[in-house]
């Protein structure tokens, strides 16, 4: 089979896989009924009817603020301590009581906690959202860190090499993988907790539109926002797969080769 | 050129509670621009002491390198970075770039018209040509060779010795062979070291006593190997 017919294969499958989601949701809405379950055309007209309003987009927007947030802020400290942990067993053993604490804790749990002592206010959903998916992108990241060839390391060191050259030409290229694969991880997991986060304690975003139609008990608000913000995430994380597939073509050349 | 001297030289490593020692009290000197094998049986710490001369390991005792050495080093296996073309490879040991000088290089090893091939794309042993390739064009003072044809099939490495020789010709560095092979020791070296089983000892050190360029087929070049394997049979 010719590269040209396994790709056209590979979008047939994709198309068939999300055509079967659209079956499903027309035939539970069938069964149940527009009022408990709105078909796709009535969540449609009702996102069209939020556009219209200027609502939708700006609640999607409020909300995808503080998934960035809490993304770039787990991304970025978890980055530095996942580096540092699985470079020193020693940093390692310091951390390891508060990631395996972070990783048991219930995920609602520092929501909550967050609004107790903060307050209802954004600072607590951020902090709260990072706090939760910190831990993971730590384990990820050390354990891509413990991949890297330390072999590799000596012959840069034996040639002279500076720690930015190390970093970028050495440890950079093997780590990338895995930091594409941990954001595309954490930024499903932030968007999640933070729509949770918004849902018990905001007066904005798409959570508290959730929760707004919820207690109207207005199914096709509930759809549509839920939609909206999926699909503006699913484009997000379609970004960060490109990212980790282009990170990662060394080692798929290496294991084609 | 680096002279390099060594008195008493000891290294251990620490596996555990227990102090394993590897070199115990190595003393040699070498002038600048010779060529010294180290021969001894696997294991024995030879890697160990190019990484204490590379500067990668701590030791007990004496190091002396005149003036400070600028090193190029040949690994066991080729230690190519995947994710770079050949020549990027070989530019990545510069400390600043020169295409001339990466193109020059990649000629004189065989690999003339690979330098935008990733290491995958080429067979081990031109993968060990651009290592040979990398440490050479950065003009070592200090050149260390571990086992440097150990992973190549015997008919690849015996070509390549007959090219290194030539390559090494291109050079004025002190060059140390780290090798199990005692022909190959015979063949390329000025002077040979042989070492004892772990913890290593300086059992001989012997001259080689035959002008270059040498025949890898002459038959008092394979005594003398011979007479080296004895002398390490007999410090065993």
């Amino acid at each position: 089979m010719t590269q040209a017919n396994l790709v056209v294969r590979s979008w047939l499958y994709r198309g068939a896989s999300y055509a079967s989601i659209l079956l499903a949701w027309l035939v539970l809405s069938a069964w149940l009924g527009p009022k408990l379950m709105p078909g796709p055309g009535e969540t449609w007209a009702f996102v069209q009817r939020e556009l219209e309003r200027g609502v939708l987009l700006v609640q999607v927007g409020i909300t995808l603020q503080r998934v960035l947030l809490a993304f770039a802020l787990a991304m970025g400290v978890g980055l530095a301590l996942g580096f540092a942990s699985g470079r020193s067993q020693r940093f390692e053993g310091l951390l390891e009581g508060w990631v395996a604490l972070g990783l048991a804790i219930p995920r609602i749990l520092p929501i909550v906690v967050a609004y107790v002592l903060l307050g209802l206010n954004e600072l607590a959903a951020v902090l709260s959202v990072f706090l939760i998916v910190l831990p993971t992108v730590v384990v990820q990241v050390r354990e891509g860190v413990r991949t890297l060839d330390p072999r590799l390391f000596q012959m840069s060191r034996v040639f002279g090499k500076g720690a930015l050259e190390v970093l970028y030409f050495v440890a950079w290229p093997q780590l990338a993988p895995f930091v594409w694969g941990t954001a595309r991880a954490t930024l499903s997991l932030c968007w999640k907790m933070i729509v949770f986060a918004e849902l018990l304690g905001r007066t904005s975003g798409v959570g508290y539109q959730i929760a707004f139609y919820f207690q109207m008990f207005e199914m096709r608000g509930i759809l549509a926002y839920g939609l909206a913000i999926t699909v503006a995430l699913v484009a997000l994380d379609a970004l960060l797969a490109w990212g980790g597939q282009r990170a990662g073509r060394w080692r798929a050349r290496e294991a084609t080769a | 050129m680096t002279r390099v001297v060594l008195q008493e030289l000891s290294k251990s490593f620490l596996r555990g509670q227990e102090e394993k020692k590897v070199l115990e009290r190595l003393s040699f000197a070498l002038e600048p621009g010779q060529f010294l094998a180290v021969l001894g049986p696997s294991g024995c710490g030879k890697t160990t002491l190019l990484h204490i001369l590379a500067g990668l390991e701590d030791y007990q005792g004496q190091l002396i390198l005149e003036p400070r050495p600028r090193v190029g080093y040949v690994f066991q296996e080729p230690r190519l970075l995947p994710w770079l073309t050949l020549e990027r490879n070989l530019a990545f040991a510069l400390r600043r770039p020169d295409g001339a000088k990466v193109q020059d290089w990649l000629r004189r090893v065989g690999l003339g018209g690979y330098g935008r091939y990733y290491p995958h794309q080429v067979s081990l042993g031109m993968q060990q040509r651009a290592g040979v390739a990398r440490a050479l064009l950065i003009e070592p003072s200090l050149l260390l060779l571990d086992e440097p044809f150990s992973s190549l099939d015997e008919l690849t490495a015996q070509q390549m010795r007959v090219e290194l020789q030539g390559w090494l010709a291109q050079t004025a560095a002190t060059v140390i062979l780290v090798t199990h092979n005692p022909l190959e020791a015979a063949y390329l070296a000025d002077r040979v070291l042989l070492l004892s089983r772990s913890p290593a000892r300086v059992l001989a050190e012997l001259e080689v006593p035959f002008p270059r360029p040498r025949d890898l087929e002459a038959p008092e070049l394979w005594q003398f190997a011979r007479s080296l394997v004895r002398c390490l049979e007999a410090g065993a």
